[in-house]
């Protein structure tokens, strides 16, 4: 079992906090993270965040299932128990658009849902940087960095240099890593 | 002060610079405890007076719908040939008020409208609850909706399978797909929201229902862009989804050959009219509430009078649809379509359709006068005609056709029963009982969102700054 350090700085502003990021990355420290109350603009390139895959994979989950529900009318209605219904052809390809479409959207929506908790890794109600109380500010006015560490003796230089670049408040967690 | 109340004062901003979305002098913390304030305080004496009058109504509901389910489609105003009455009208009626918000939430996103964005959150709940109420509606009416499990294609021991080629079945999906993927566009776009509540609540045991439901939100920069890219893509998903859903509810009808109901407009048209109707609702409900929450700083004039002009041009569109249905159906020539639409103008339920007009295009027409655009009781009322109006067009879609088909000999007018009325005041009833309990709980003004929109405002501000000292230097 490892101890990964959390080095958390504050900050009072998101050009500040950018010029932060950019310094951090600069002097090469590694798993850095901002914390913001709100999306910031180029906070996600700054990171070095990657491309996403999730529109691909929610194109292809509708298309699949718009294929499958289009497939499961045409069985039902016009291959396996056909029913004269007014005369109309058992089989006919623009009755069966409808729910085909319907059912794209609802895999492709379900998709972007279930990938977005899944890519988050949440529910995680625990987070290491929770136990820094002062950190309920992100969500009011505030900007965190955290860098986080499994060397002790970083520890002190990412803490230093929040410092020296101006954190208002800086804190440390430790947090137990099982692997 | 605020041109809300006084129109004819010198405005003390520039003319030519768009009012700003978030009024008065505030700070990203002020914004904070202002839009959480709504959660946190007790409920008043107002709150809870609405919040009884609309349980009463629930417990009529759901005596009516006992009373319904027990005795049968019987005690509903519903004959041969008039099979739909208030079921359908109330359905219609209710899924198009779903649809603005929808519009405000998915499709304005797309068009990156930024007015959109402290009235999106309160939209998009009274989407679900309009859902919800219609959601009722095809269930009911069923008259045996204990098998409305036949609907979906399970391996059965009735040697039959559902009829995919009908609209009632693509209704079910439509409706079902509706209110589920509303629902998760609400939820993701509110979890940032719920960590706010999470942070500053006032006590333990709530600090801990919003760290649920917030379930580990940090505000992180890989939580925001996963946020930014997924609500951005259920947008695209809400819009697509918006105009199939009404298009297969209108389907209703156009695929029938009653005459008045196979009409090519309707699809586009009920899709205009919902919107319209949402708008309505929404401004029914937003105006009292940011006086009542004191957001009016948030949700300012500027937005008020933008929903009215929205208004205003969708009364457009619901005109050209009545222009529509009326002039081809005389221009198409079919004796049994002209007879129809003359039954409407000029029949046993033309003073509805009379009244119709009335709300949904002539009463619009006054918010071109800007004074009366800015003024909030003149936008309430005309909110209520067009909710009534919108009620009436539904009505007048579904009755009449049925009561005057092709054969004079089955003609028979339709009269609602105390049951069709208890239902119909019931499922207000419950749309306002699940709008209170929203307001109550969840943050009504999407914080995150108005916080952005108000750091663009303050940068804007001093670029403006900036250029006007260079300017002079």
């Amino acid at each position: 079992m490892r101890i990964r350090h959390w080095v958390l700085g504050q900050f009072d502003s998101a050009e500040r906090l950018l010029e932060v990021v950019r310094h951090l990355r600069q002097e090469g420290f590694g798993e850095l993270e901002a914390y913001t109350p709100m999306p910031v603009e180029g906070l996600a390139e700054e990171l070095k965040l990657g491309r996403s895959f999730l529109p691909v994979f929610t194109f292809l989950g509708g298309l699949g299932a718009a294929a499958f529900v289009y497939w499961v009318q045409w069985y039902t209605n016009a291959y396996d128990l056909p029913v004269n219904v007014g005369n109309r052809p058992p089989y006919a390809p623009l009755m069966n658009v409808p729910l085909a479409y319907e059912a794209m959207i609802l895999v492709a929506a379900a998709t972007v849902f279930f990938a977005f908790f899944l890519v988050l890794k949440l529910p995680r109600l625990y987070q290491p940087v929770f136990e820094v109380e002062a950190f309920t500010s992100v969500t009011r006015d505030r900007y965190w960095v955290s860098i986080a560490t499994h060397l002790p003796n970083e520890v002190e230089a990412a803490a230093q240099a929040l410092r020296a670049l101006g954190a208002s408040q800086v804190a440390t967690v430790p947090e137990k890593v099982h692997r | 002060m605020s041109a809300e109340r006084d129109p004819q004062a010198v405005p003390t901003f520039d003319p030519l610079e768009p009012r700003p979305l978030v009024e008065g002098h505030q700070t990203l913390g002020s914004l904070t405890t202002q839009l959480l304030h709504p959660v946190f305080q007790p409920p008043g004496r107002l709150w809870w007076t609405l919040f009884l009058l609309c349980t009463a109504g629930v417990a009529l509901l759901g005596f009516a719908v006992i009373y319904t389910l027990i005795f049968g489609i019987e005690v509903w105003g519903n004959n041969i040939p008039v099979a739909w009455g208030f079921g359908i009208t109330n359905f219609v009626w209710w899924i198009g008020f779903a649809h603005a918000g929808t519009l405000i939430s998915a499709i304005l996103v797309l068009f990156q409208q930024k007015w959109r964005a402290p009235i999106h959150r309160f939209a998009e709940a009274m989407a679900l609850a309009s859902i919800i109420q219609a959601g009722l509606f095809p269930l009911l009416h069923l008259g045996r909706p204990w098998f409305s499990y036949w609907l979906a294609p399970y391996p059965s021991t009735l040697n039959v399978w559902p009829q995919f080629k009908s609209s009632l079945t693509w209704d079910t999906v439509a409706v079902l797909t509706y209110l589920s993927v509303t629902f998760m566009f609400w939820y993701v776009g509110m979890i940032p929201d719920l960590a706010a509540a999470r942070d500053h609540a006032p006590t333990v045991r709530r600090r801990r229902v919003y760290a649920l439901l917030a379930m580990g939100w940090t505000g992180g920069t890989r939580q925001w862009h996963q946020w930014k890219i997924s609500y951005r893509m259920l947008a695209g998903i809400g819009t697509a989804l918006v105009l199939s859903v009404e298009s297969v509810v209108s389907f209703d009808f156009t695929i029938a050959l009653v005459p008045g109901w196979h009409v090519h407009i309707f699809p586009p048209y009920f899709v205009a009219s919902a919107m319209f109707s949402g708008f309505a609702l929404l401004l029914l409900m937003i105006l009292p509430t940011r006086v009542a929450y004191g957001l009016e700083h948030v949700i300012t004039p500027r937005h008020l009078a933008t929903v009215g002009k929205m208004i205003l041009l969708f009364s457009f569109f619901v005109l050209t649809g009545y222009v529509h249905e009326h002039f081809f159906g005389w221009y198409g020539g079919d004796p049994y379509e002209i007879f129809l639409l003359e039954f409407k103008r000029s029949g046993f339920y033309s003073p509805l359709w009379y009244l119709q007009i009335t709300c949904t295009v002539l009463l619009p027409q006054l918010l071109w006068i800007p004074r009366l655009r800015h003024n909030v009781f003149v936008l309430w009322g005309i909110s209520l005609a067009i909710v009534v109006g919108a009620w009436l067009e539904q009505f007048l879609h579904v009755v009449p056709s049925l009561a005057r088909d092709f054969l004079p000999s089955s003609w028979k007018l339709f009269f609602p029963t105390w049951v069709d009325w208890s239902i119909l005041v019931g499922t207000i009833s419950l749309f306002g009982f699940l709008m209170l309990l929203f307001g109550r709980f969840l943050p009504p003004v999407p914080i995150a969102e108005v916080k952005e929109s108000f750091e663009e405002l303050v940068e804007h501000k001093e670029e403006k700054k900036h250029e006007l000292q260079a300017g002079v230097a």
